[in-house]
């Protein structure tokens, strides 16, 4: 049995469609990442599996519990820690814990310690007595991660849970998003960053409602069509104008100083890059193929995404 | 519904609602602070009239019916002067509120047996003064009257035959407040002021901040079912509104004194009653607004209307019959009717038991719909 | 240098107003309210105390009792609710509140006048709500003096007239409706009301969102931000004004005899004051619900009790008498009753303007130095 399980999960706000007919699946001890822009859809999705929210259309699994119409059921299966941080700030971290695990009715003897379990886990030892909102926002991000995980959840659901926080703190938290999948949860995470986006299991692209790409990282760089050039030039505007007008270039995007070139084609050469810039005078500085990152094949699929938005069906990779 | 959980709410209620200090203040004081209030402020009891007496006869009879009203204790003579428009002046600057005028031919009128005028001027924008000022005038000088009649013999003849002229005497005695002390009618209100007030706003305010700020969502993944955080987030306030109960009741007969005639259990049982009202409207209102702004907006939209058409200071039978069915559905009113009968007419469960019965019927009802509309709300 | 300041309050005042228009039922009620409160007090709610309900037990059941209970019976003071026999169901009626006052006529009443005696009659009052009581204790005193005058006329065959006739002449307000009296007071109550509630949860909220921080990290001055706020809550306030005036002046039929814009500079600047108040609250509270409890407690309750509106400050303990001169109600009241009943001009009311005035300058002031400029160190 699946962990989380959707079959044309659809929600409509009345003419806008939020999310359109989303199916994936994932499984226990799986770490699945939402990639999307801001407004993709991907909180409103997490809100439906949580069973907070019910769908328009379509079905979800969560825990084997029907979220439109076991709601309640999945209650006690799940964590979840929402994008707007939702801790009460006039409490402290120890009381803000002991709160929840009342909620999730912890055994009053085992209470104690679990919550130093989780404490040791999320390392906040030490912190107990600290009011939230003097915290700043990565030791928050640790005390809702520790709320969320208290009652030992078969589903983890985090919905952009690092961002603010330091690279150090990130990384941080990620190993602990290991141990617990580790241990048999499974770990739904929405997130903006590649590199964390990177470390999981497998990752599902969303753009405006729709799944476009479900894989593993590996297998969805494999996916792209033609090589990826890295390019660095003196006039970069002029460069992305020209390119973008090519046919065969799906997309430029910048890379830093530099640029990087998504080509349609596995036929597109450097000779032909080349071939370009010398009729368009602008001299290029470096211009080499690179491998395919994560963020690469997440710009293509944008772009492809938002030229399909007027079709009925998905684009195919 | 788990005990466990609704403890573990109860527990962070308290400790948010009591953790900050002045809180804590405003909770226990404001009650003591509304009760002075109420208690000293409030004086319908009209003496002291300030009157200016243009005495243009200055005979021994004038002035002894001057004297008689300053005697009364109605009157407050701050002036005498012969000059009408200097008294005029005096009202204008609002230092004075009557102007007696005894004309130059007053004595020789009565002597002579005829009319004599008297005219009293009052300052008609304080209409509770005025209506006052004229009927305890009137009763003034229909006591003076035999007085008058004394030195000439004409008089006393008139006064011997006035003696064989029949005339009905009101005996008046006034029951449940003999003083007639407007404070013993307010106090008790001010307890059902303030139960009403700590549950609709503490009780809302609550609730909407949770939504304001954010924290709901992370409340409404859990199990915590809609049943068990209502009662997590209305019974501390409900303690609350039976502390103040305990506190005006204490302060308001010990030191107000205050009579309490009636039954302590059955004040507390009908506290409880209205208490289960007043809740209920405070969540009503909760789940009907999205910010603790417009939770005070609604809040007041609802409790203004309801504390003027209550019998709080104005009488119910006094509203016109159009707009009294407002009084008829407010259980502030009924709450009100037996708050005042337990405590000035020591009345018990016989007499109100109508008025129980309304609030034992209607608050169930107003918590099931609020009860309702936050499963909606939730889900 | 000033047109800085200006923009920059400019810009306060336009995110404010932005969500003012965004939550509409809050709008909505700030101008229901006041009208709403002011139609129903206007209308229905009255100190002219009329229908006392009153019960009776007539023993006597001759002529001269019927005469004395339609004397009654035809005054507008009272409605006859019943007639009772006995004192048990007098007693219950006056226990359930079914009648505020019992009248005992005894048997031998008609006889007694016959004879030329002095008859009594027995008047039981319910002096719970002591107000109405003793004016229906005047009330009862004005009928039975009428009555006995009637009696006395048809007795007294030399035509004696009334050895005193008082004449009564009421200035100002002729009709003595206390409905004049006490729309001009319930204006000022109303204002204070509206200011604040728009206006005492503001800082409050901002706290309590953290939005402050943001205001924190912007190069504005305090008294810009407060300024800033201020603007669009005295706009609604000044709606709030005209549709006050209109209603009383076309729905009541109130007449107006002073000077209008004089009305509106003293309603406005008081406006401007209780919600400088009104911030300054929301400053000190930093909380919501604590700000709604704090301004209850200094602004409403003050302005209904303290302000002279319903009940007179001079009959107070010198306490709150010393108290109800910072009450900024009082003078508003004191300059409406004047200029709508008396018509008089600024030449007395200046006193009052001024102290308005200073007033708002200084709240405002005050409520400037609750807008942080720091994040001031937690000491808890």
């Amino acid at each position: 049995m699946e962990a989380i399980l959707t079959e044309g999960l659809t929600k409509r706000f009345g003419n806008f469609v939020a999310v359109d007919a989303v199916s994936f699946a994932v499984s226990a001890g799986e770490v699945f990442g939402f990639l999307g822009p801001n407004g993709a859809g991907k909180t409103t999705t997490i809100r439906m599996l949580c069973g907070i929210l019910p769908p328009t259309a379509g079905r979800a699994l969560v825990g084997g519990a029907d979220v439109t119409t076991e709601p309640e059921k999945i209650r006690n299966k799940i964590g979840y820690m929402s994008q707007r941080f939702s801790l009460y700030t006039d409490l402290t971290v120890q009381e803000n814990l002991t709160l929840y695990a009342g909620i999730y009715g912890i055994p009053e003897r085992a209470v104690n310690k679990r919550l130093r379990e989780v404490m040791e886990m999320s390392a906040l030892v030490g912190k107990e007595g600290s009011m939230v909102e003097d915290l700043p926002t990565g030791w928050r991000q640790r005390l809702a991660l520790a709320c969320a995980i208290l009652h030992q959840p078969e589903v983890l659901f985090l919905d952009e849970p690092t961002s603010g926080v330091d690279p150090a703190a990130r990384q941080a938290f990620w190993e602990l998003i290991y141990q617990l999948s580790s241990q048999g949860t499974a770990v739904l995470v929405s997130t903006h960053y590649m590199d964390e986006a990177e470390q999981c299991h497998r990752i599902g692209m969303i753009f405006n409602g729709r799944l476009a790409a479900v894989d593993t990282p590996t297998l969805l760089k494999e996916r792209m069509p033609g090589p990826v050039y890295e390019l660095e030039t003196e006039d970069t505007i002029r460069a992305t104008e020209i390119l973008r007008q090519t046919p065969g270039i799906a997309e430029v995007s910048p890379f830093g100083r530099r640029l990087h070139i998504l080509t349609e084609a596995e036929a597109f050469t450097r000779k032909q890059i080349r071939q370009i810039f010398t009729k368009a005078r602008i001299p290029i500085v470096l211009l080499e193929q690179v491998p395919p990152r994560l963020e690469d094949v997440f710009i293509y699929v944008a772009q492809k995404s938002a030229n399909e938005k007027n079709k009925k069906r998905m684009p195919d990779l | 519904m788990k005990l466990q959980r609704i403890k573990a709410l109860l527990h962070k209620e308290i400790k948010q609602a009591l953790r900050d200090r002045r809180m804590r203040i405003v909770i226990f004081i404001s009650p003591l602070i509304e009760l002075f209030l109420f208690g000293y402020a409030v004086n319908t009891d009209v003496r002291d009239i300030r009157t200016v007496v243009c005495d243009r006869a200055e005979t021994s009879i004038s002035r002894g019916l001057t004297d008689a009203f300053q005697a009364s204790g109605y009157f407050r003579i701050i002036q005498r002067s012969r000059d009408l428009r200097a008294a005029e002046a005096l009202v204008d600057k609002g230092d004075a509120q009557v102007i007696m005028v005894i004309p130059e031919d007053f004595s020789r009128n009565l002597h002579r047996g005829r009319v004599a005028d008297l005219q009293m001027i009052v300052e008609g924008t304080d209409s509770v003064v005025a209506a006052n000022a004229v009927s305890y005038g009137n009763m003034i000088i229909a006591a003076h009257l035999p007085r008058l009649a004394k030195p000439p013999p004409a008089i006393t003849m008139m006064t011997t035959m006035s003696r064989r002229i029949p005339q009905v005497r009101p005996e008046t005695r006034v029951w449940f407040n003999p003083d007639l002390k407007s404070r013993n009618f307010f106090v008790p209100g001010v307890i059902a002021l303030l139960l009403t007030s700590v549950s609709l706003i503490l009780t809302s305010f609550s609730i909407v901040r949770e939504w304001e700020v954010g924290t709901m969502e992370q409340l409404i993944v859990t199990p915590l079912r809609p049943i068990e955080m209502i009662v997590g987030k209305t019974l501390p306030f409900f303690l609350v509104g039976l502390i103040d109960l305990i506190l005006i009741f204490l302060v308001g007969t010990l030191w107000f004194g205050t009579p309490f005639r009636g039954n302590i259990l059955l004040l507390a049982f009908s506290a409880v009653l209205y208490l289960i009202n007043a809740l209920s409207i405070g969540i009503f209102i909760s789940t009907i607004s999205r910010t603790s702004q417009q939770a005070l907006m609604t809040i007041f939209f609802y409790f203004m209307p309801s504390m003027l058409f209550s019998g709080f200071v104005f009488p119910i039978y006094n509203i016109p019959l159009l707009m009294r069915w407002i009084a008829y559905v407010n259980p502030l009113a009924y709450f009100l009717v037996i708050i005042r009968g337990i405590f000035l007419k020591g009345v018990g469960i016989t007499v109100l038991w109508p008025q129980l019965l309304f609030l034992a019927l209607a608050g169930p009802i107003l918590l099931g719909i609020s009860v309702k509309r936050i499963h909606k709300k939730l889900d | 240098m000033w047109s800085d300041h200006l923009r920059r309050i400019g810009a306060i005042t336009h995110i404010e107003t932005l969500l003012i228009l965004r939550d509409k039922r809050s709008l909505g009620l700030a101008f229901i309210i006041p009208l709403l409160l002011l139609v129903l007090f206007g209308s229905s709610l009255s100190y002219d105390v009329k229908n006392i309900p009153l019960s009776i037990w007539d023993q006597d059941r001759t002529p001269a009792s019927r005469a004395l209970i339609a004397a009654f019976q035809g005054s507008p003071y009272y409605r006859i609710v019943a007639m009772r026999e006995g004192y048990t169901d007098l007693i219950s009626d006056l226990e359930r509140g079914k009648a505020i006052v019992v009248l005992v006529i005894p048997y031998d009443f008609e006889k007694r006048l016959g004879r030329g005696e002095k008859a009594q009659v027995q008047f039981i009052l319910d002096g719970t709500d002591s107000t109405t009581a003793g004016t229906s204790l005047n009330y009862t005193q004005g009928i039975m003096t009428q009555h006995n005058l009637a009696l006395q006329h048809q007795e007294a065959r030399q035509g004696l007239g009334l050895p005193l006739d008082l004449a009564i002449r009421v200035w100002f307000n002729p009709e003595m409706e206390s409905r004049n009296f006490i729309v001009p007071g319930l204006i000022a109550v109303i204002l204070m009301i509206i200011a604040a509630l728009l206006t005492s949860l503001t800082l409050a909220r901002e706290w309590e969102t953290g939005t402050m921080e943001t205001l924190l990290s912007l190069p504005i001055r305090p008294i810009e931000v407060v300024i800033g706020k201020i603007i669009p809550y005295c706009a609604i306030g000044m709606i709030n004004i005209t549709i006050l005036l209109l209603a009383s002046r076309f729905i009541f039929q109130i007449p107006i005899r002073g000077s209008i814009p004089l009305l509106y500079l003293f309603a406005s600047v008081f406006t401007i004051g209780v919600m400088g108040l009104g911030i300054f609250i929301s400053g000190v509270a930093k909380r919501q619900v604590l700000a709604t409890q704090l301004a209850i407690i200094t602004t409403l309750l003050p302005a209904n009790l303290l302000s002279g509106f319903i009940f007179p400050i001079r009959n107070m303990p010198l306490i709150l008498q010393g108290v109800s001169y910072f009450v900024p109600a009082r003078y508003l009241i004191h300059a409406l009753k004047g200029i709508f009943l008396k018509g008089i001009g600024i030449s007395i009311l200046y006193p009052s303007l001024l102290l308005l005035t200073v007033f708002a300058i200084f709240i405002v002031g005050l409520a400037a130095r609750q807008v942080p400029r720091q994040i001031k160190e937690k000491g808890r």
